[in-house]
């Protein structure tokens, strides 16, 4: 075999796609695509229950009380439970 | 009138953000150093607690832990206020930082929440703990509505004294806490006869106290005061009415690790004449502060013996 005849052996080998090669590629692209999708849908979803004021409202209160919370938990430096006899 | 760019920032979120997490709503808004600088501050008040437990020892000391304290509260506060009023100016158009992602709030939010609540059980564990007095077992020294601050930094250092107020947890009801004073340590020979009490087969001295210096003591419990020395400490003890004589405690040596202890109304304490030796494993702490004391705010401050 010449040079040119191993050259052309090689390249054919990179070229060669293996069995079932395109079959797993199309699969990937239409996960991603799916992910995608759920992806966006769930960011619409969370979207559409931000819009809307009761929605806002009620994160507001949520995030109050854990404000609350927060400040019993620094002041409950000083709170004190009882003791016995 | 131009609409508002998608990436504007909205108050609310800023808010709500804020709340969770210090500076998180200075993230939100493109401002992580001021964020950071909020976090750290409104943090500020562990290390600040654990420096006045190892060397803070004064009324002074109390009242800046106090202050340190609110300061947190207001540091939060302010950084809420600030996060917002960023959010306000920013509503129209913003131009999104590296950081913004969800990843990156789901982060900051978690180590923001978890870090002060960790921060603050750690602090009431194995540095100061606050306790309010509901019985008059303590009585003179300790009054019965007064809300002590415990240091448990102390005793695993340096080892309990004689004549110390301690904080324990009661040997014969283990969801209890009980206050008393330690009168014998490991090694030591203790008895108590007719409320003498001996150490080391020595009595302890005492001196009668006359009664116009506690009048604050009196509406809560009748009996004689009494000044009483053990190992260089002086205190108050008080004598008589209670409701039954307590048992004489027999002469015996305190054992390894533990301490005898008991309280200063002798005739209405639940002590070590009952419960026997307390395992030092089972000590709390040192009373440190009386940070609001009942009947007189003259007691607010450094506890203080007699």
């Amino acid at each position: 075999m010449t040079p040119d005849d191993y050259y052309e052996a090689w390249k054919r080998q990179r070229t060669d796609v293996p069995a079932g090669f395109a079959d797993r590629v199309m699969a990937a692209v239409g996960q991603h695509e799916q992910q995608q999708t759920g992806l966006a849908l769930a960011r619409a979803w969370l979207a559409a229950l931000l819009s809307s004021r009761a929605a806002r409202f009620g994160l507001c209160s949520l995030a109050v009380l854990v404000g609350l919370f927060r400040v019993l938990q620094v002041l409950g430096l000083f709170l004190a439970p009882s003791f016995g006899l | 009138m131009s609409e508002p760019s998608p990436a504007g920032r909205q108050p609310w979120v800023a808010l709500v953000l804020s709340l969770l997490a210090t500076g998180l709503g200075h993230v939100y808004c493109g401002r992580i150093g001021r964020g950071l600088a909020f976090f750290f501050a409104f943090l500020l008040v562990a290390p600040f607690t654990v420096l006045i437990a190892w060397f803070g020892h004064s009324t002074l000391a109390l009242l800046a832990l106090i202050l340190s304290a609110l300061g947190a509260v207001g540091v939060y506060l302010y950084a809420v206020v600030d996060a917002v009023r960023l959010a306000w100016a920013a509503r129209g158009h913003y131009e999104l930082k590296d950081y913004n992602r969800p990843l990156i709030y789901a982060l900051y939010l978690l180590v923001g929440f978890a870090t002060p609540l960790l921060a603050i059980h750690l602090l009431r564990a194995n540095v100061f703990e606050a306790f309010f007095i509901p019985a008059r077992s303590m009585v003179p020294s300790v009054l019965v509505g007064d809300h002590i601050l415990v240091n448990k930094t102390a005793h695993p250092l340096r080892g309990l004294q004689r004549g110390e107020v301690i904080v324990l947890r009661a040997p014969d009801k283990r969801e209890l806490t009980f206050v008393k004073r330690v009168i014998a340590l490991s090694g030591d020979r203790v008895a108590v006869r007719k409320n003498e009490v001996f150490v080391n087969g020595k009595k302890l001295e005492r001196e009668r106290v006359s009664g116009d210096s506690l009048a604050f003591v009196r509406g809560q419990a009748t009996g004689e005061v009494f000044h009483e020395s053990n190992a260089g400490r002086r205190y108050l003890i008080m004598l008589g009415g209670g409701e039954k004589p307590l048992p004489d405690y027999p002469e015996a040596t305190v054992p390894k690790g533990t301490c005898f202890v008991l309280g200063d109304n002798r005739d209405n304490s639940h002590d070590s004449r009952e419960f026997g030796f307390v395992p030092l494993g089972d000590v709390l702490g040192f009373v440190q502060y009386v940070y609001l004391p009942a009947e007189t705010w003259a007691r607010f401050g450094v506890y203080q013996d007699g």
